[in-house]
């Protein structure tokens, strides 16, 4: 028998929020490598109108994250100009494990909560 | 004695290939090497593992080995604009010991991957997260052999007595 595609629905749904000058963008669902282009497009949008100099990517209701997500991260911390931040916020396995086998806790700026973020800006 | 089983069908989906089920073995064949495929992929041996009684840090691995390995496989085994297959399976026996076997028919670049890269970084995904991983490659193709051990509690396949 066969075996239909992907369903419908949007695996990936992303917004922005402005928290106190500090950009936000709130990932939800899963980043893999159908939708990891649109999470690059999403952060870039919000890295080049960033009122202040904090931009920070919330992965807490990603469901899925691999390393075609993972590389979208490194690519935005790497391109943040000098005196700007990047904020990756992860909690629970289904993140925070991806990006420490890969050893980019080590190399990203990651905090539990987009609370504990702010409270370092 | 296998149980077909038929994915919930969608108006605006193809099918990406066959998947059959039995008690404790799963086969995805001739999937196309492309990336619509992954996601689908990935939810059947969700559904797989899940029934396996595989717990849900150990599921997590699975899935993230499995499809970062097929991504290598849709991303990597075959030249740009032609047409590719790859087969998964999925079993565990009696010790609970899941093996998943991904086959291609393709070449993987020979030059290793550099870690920093992202195809690095998605076969450090890959070895970190089976208990056992081995690629073999031979000129018909490459095979991912990827193992987890104890990792079903539903260790008796149900087919186990021959109905």
């Amino acid at each position: 028998m066969e075996m239909p595609g992907s369903a419908a629905e949007s695996p990936l749904s992303l917004d922005v929020d402005v928290i106190e000058g500090v950009v936000v963008l709130r990932a939800r669902g899963e980043i893999d490598v159908l939708t990891a282009q649109m999470f690059e497009e999403a952060l870039d949008r919000a890295a080049s109108r960033l009122p202040g100099s904090v931009l920070i990517a919330d992965l807490s209701e990603v469901a899925f994250l691999a390393s075609a997500g993972l590389a979208v991260l490194v690519r935005c911390s790497d391109d943040i100009p000098d005196g700007n931040r990047f904020i990756v916020v992860a909690h629970g396995p289904t993140t925070v494990r991806p990006l420490e086998l890969t050893g980019l806790t080590e190399v990203l700026e990651v905090h539990p909560s987009v609370e504990a973020a702010l409270s370092t800006v | 004695m296998a149980d077909r089983t038929v994915m919930p069908t969608s108006a605006e989906t193809e099918p990406i290939g066959d998947m059959t089920r039995e008690g404790g073995r799963l086969s995805l064949i001739e999937l196309r090497a492309e990336p619509a495929v992954l996601a689908p992929a990935r939810r059947a041996l969700a559904e797989f593992v899940r029934q396996a009684g595989v717990s849900d840090d150990r599921a997590q691995d699975v899935l993230l080995a499995c499809y970062e390995a097929m991504a290598n496989i849709v991303e990597h085994a075959y030249p740009a604009g032609s047409d590719g297959t790859f087969d998964l399976s999925a079993n565990y026996d009696r010790s609970g010991t899941l093996t998943v076997t991904l086959t291609d028919r393709g070449m993987w670049k020979s030059d290793g991957p550099d870690p920093a890269s992202r195809r690095g970084r998605g076969l450090q995904l890959v070895r970190a997260c089976a208990d056992r991983s081995d690629v073999v490659s031979g000129e018909t193709g490459t095979r991912v052999h990827l193992q987890w051990r104890g990792a079903s509690t539903s260790a008796a396949p149900y087919d186990e007595q021959g109905g």
